[in-house]
């Protein structure tokens, strides 16, 4: 187990003994060979010093094992019966009588990532219901299981128990310990939740189209009885709707399957680079017909950890949109590249028009967001860039994107072909992979703010600058599967 | 902010310890007090509207509590340098989350006025708006008890998202008051709900500026502004 700290090793009053005896010989023995009287009481202090030093020294390793919070042979003697916690497929936790995390198991460490030994739980998980939970167990009262909910980073359900554990002493009075044991009941809550979402987001997103296509059979069968021409003309109409009502229903679906399974990272590699020419090649007929060119680069294959179809679908959302924003004859293009280290810090990073405004820190609406904030990666991170030159998105749109059902109104081709899950899925995709997604956009407002504000400055030295191009940039990042860097 | 065998006398690394728990309890009870707000919201659940209600004196005594123990560490331990930010950091973010529990105390009130008014299902956006500042306000406190600074910073930054998604969500609202007048007390009521989830940001960010100073004893924004200056 990774999680085993090593025993104390604690000084004895022997070593302490024999320590003080070894100063005193020294300065016996020094002053008897030099035979100066002020020498002894010097070297006395230095040695004094040494000592205390050396005792120091010796007792660190102590110390180390005190922040792992073994503190007492109780505490030893709950470690050495972990084999039974340690192979449970629920999460563990014991905690000392001072609420200290003393023990986790392997399906803890799963779950909540490294632990915090030594830490007191109320700092760790903040909940105050399971805090009190584990209060009333140490003093011996009864409590019964509590829910705890985590929404960061991912939707999590836990149901919480605590049992205590006497741990006896021939020399000391009973030692009082709680067992935290965590049961992951996300799938049940889950299924619950999106069950009703879903008949929700299918009943009210259907009723329109279906609305729709009730009038137009009435009229068929109506006025337009004997009308060749405008029966042509409704049934095309009604075959849009339809196949609209089709698309819709796929795409909630596909969000509902995913949206189950967030919680649960994939395991599986996935090739980012062959899901993005997978996507390239699938939207190829349609960038064709619009005149929009399609561009790419970066490296043949790039494993990430991830599930391929979802990562398909992904690229393949982003790079519809994209095509569709796109006028003809600009191009959109996507490169994929690795990187070790990842801040949003730089990506974020306040504009120095927002810093330098007259209130301080009133920023302007956001033209950089992070859709979802990525998680730290132990083995680097993919960057995939999709970039546009179509309108940009104004800056009052960017906080909603990824919104279920969002539509900019007034953008016709999404009115009519889109169904306003496309980002939904990508956000909800880019959740599931514990990635990130973000977006800068510059839209013509945007320029000419922009534009105004170099003129304003009156920058006569710096050489004339193109106006930034408008145009989108979704950012994904994904983590690296961890055989990328064993190869490097 | 938890930190063992630091200083010769073993009883000051427990006050600090203290300190920082209570500083936890705090910060448990307001964030569950702003999620079960929102959710009583959404839910419709005024029941739930009325517990959170209750629950803000825990947040005033807690808030009692610190400010007494630091009062105590400061005339007796006399803290220095680090452990000084550290006291007087938790004082303030005492002080803000006290604000934020009266916040969610607020936001429950509402609830209760807005649930009276005929089902309509215009909390959508507040819902998603309070997930933000929810995940804002617990980055913030992760920040606070790890004395993780670059977190702080990214908390910092993450609040223009929460103000430019209620500048958004007022937008909404209007629009739903302008298509149906009867939508307007029930609206007006959520763009009270929406304005006070906005304040729970920026108390977030002050707590994230406070964790910024005690760690690096400078202020996050004149070091951001300075960075600006150096890049022009």
């Amino acid at each position: 187990m990774g999680t085993a700290p090593e025993t104390p090793t604690k000084l004895t009053g022997f070593d302490r003994a024999m320590l003080c005896l070894l100063g005193l010989l020294i300065i016996l023995g020094l002053g008897a060979v030099l035979n100066a009287p002020f020498l002894p009481i010097l070297v006395s202090m230095l040695t004094f010093c040494l000592g205390v030093e050396i005792y120091g020294r010796l007792e660190s390793p102590h110390k180390v094992a005190n922040t792992t919070g073994l503190e007492t042979s109780a505490e030893v003697q709950i470690f050495n019966q972990r084999a039974i916690a340690d192979n449970l497929s629920e999460a563990v936790w014991i905690v000392n009588s001072r609420e200290q995390i003393i023990y986790a198991n392997k399906a803890a460490t799963v779950l909540f990532g490294k632990t915090p030994f030594g830490r007191r739980l109320s700092t760790v998980l903040r909940d105050p219901s399971v805090t009190e939970l584990v209060k009333a167990i140490l003093i011996g009262q009864d409590g019964e299981a509590v829910d705890y909910h985590s929404s960061v980073p991912v939707d999590r359900h836990l149901r919480v128990t605590a049992t205590p554990i006497e741990v006896a002493n021939a020399d000391s009075p009973p030692r009082r310990f709680a067992m935290i044991v965590f049961y992951d009941v996300t799938d049940l809550v889950k299924f619950a939740l999106t069950q009703g979402d879903f008949l929700a987001n299918a009943s009210h997103e259907l009723k329109t189209p279906v609305a729709s296509l009730l009038g137009y059979i009435e009229t068929l069968r109506g006025h337009a009885k004997d009308d060749p021409e405008a029966r042509t003309k409704f049934l095309a109409i009604m075959q849009g709707q339809a196949e609209r009502m089709q698309r819709l229903i796929n795409d909630l679906l596909s969000l509902r399957q995913i949206e189950q399974s967030e919680h649960i990272a994939p395991s599986a590699t996935a090739d980012i680079s062959a899901a993005v020419k997978v996507a390239l090649d699938t939207v190829l007929p349609l960038a064709k017909t619009r005149g929009v060119i399609l561009s790419s680069d970066g490296p043949k294959t790039l494993k990430v950890k991830g599930h391929q179809d979802e990562l398909v679908q992904l690229c393949l959302n982003i790079i519809d949109n994209a095509v569709k924003m796109t006028p003809k004859g600009k191009q959109v293009s996507v490169s994929v590249s690795a990187t070790k280290q990842w801040r949003s810090q730089d990506f974020m990073a306040p504009t120095p028009q927002a810093l330098s405004s007259e209130e301080g820190l009133t920023r302007p609406l956001a033209k950089n967001r992070q859709i979802v904030i990525p998680q730290p990666s132990e083995n680097g991170y993919a960057l995939i860039r999709f970039r546009d030159y179509g309108p940009g998105f104004a800056a009052k749109h960017i906080p909603r994107l990824g919104e279920r059902f969002y539509r900019i109104a007034g953008d016709r081709i999404s009115q009519d072909k889109g169904t306003g899950l496309g980002l939904a899925i990508v956000k909800h995709i880019a959740l599931r992979h514990r990635g990130g997604l973000l977006v800068s956009s510059v839209s013509a407002q945007a320029q000419a703010e922009n534009l105004l504000l170099e003129s304003l400055s009156g920058d006569v030295d710096k050489p004339e600058q193109d106006p930034q191009e408008t145009g989108t940039e979704f950012t994904l990042i994904l983590p690296l599967s961890p055989s990328v860097t064993q190869q490097n | 902010m938890q930190q063992q065998a630091e200083h010769i006398v073993q009883g000051y690394d427990e006050d600090l310890n203290t300190l920082t728990d209570a500083l936890s309890q705090m910060g448990g009870q307001v964030e569950s007090m702003i999620v079960d707000a929102v959710r009583a919201i959404k839910k419709r659940d005024s029941n739930l509207a009325k517990e959170v209600i209750e629950r803000d004196i825990i947040v005033n005594n807690l808030q009692e509590q610190i400010d007494a123990d630091a009062l105590r560490m400061l005339a007796l331990r006399h803290p220095m340098a680090a452990d000084l930010r550290r006291v007087v950091g938790a004082i303030r973010a005492a002080n803000d989350l006290e604000r934020i529990g009266d916040l969610a105390e607020g936001i429950a009130r509402r609830a209760m006025t807005i649930n009276e008014s005929e089902k309509l299902d215009l909390s959508r956006g507040v819902a998603r708006m309070g997930k933000l500042v929810k995940v804002q306000l617990k980055s913030a406190l992760d920040a606070l008890l790890n004395e993780d600074a670059d977190k702080a910073v990214d908390v910092w930054l993450q609040d223009q998202d929460v103000d430019s998604l209620y500048a958004s969500l007022f937008r909404e609202l209007l629009t739903y008051m302008m298509e149906d007048h009867r939508n307007i007390q029930a609206c007006t009521g959520l763009l009270f709900v929406a304005k006070n989830l906005e304040r729970v940001g920026d108390h977030a960010t002050n707590i994230a500026e406070i964790v910024y100073f005690s760690v690096h004893g400078r202020a996050l924004v004149l070091e951001a502004l300075q960075q600006v200056d150096g890049d022009i």
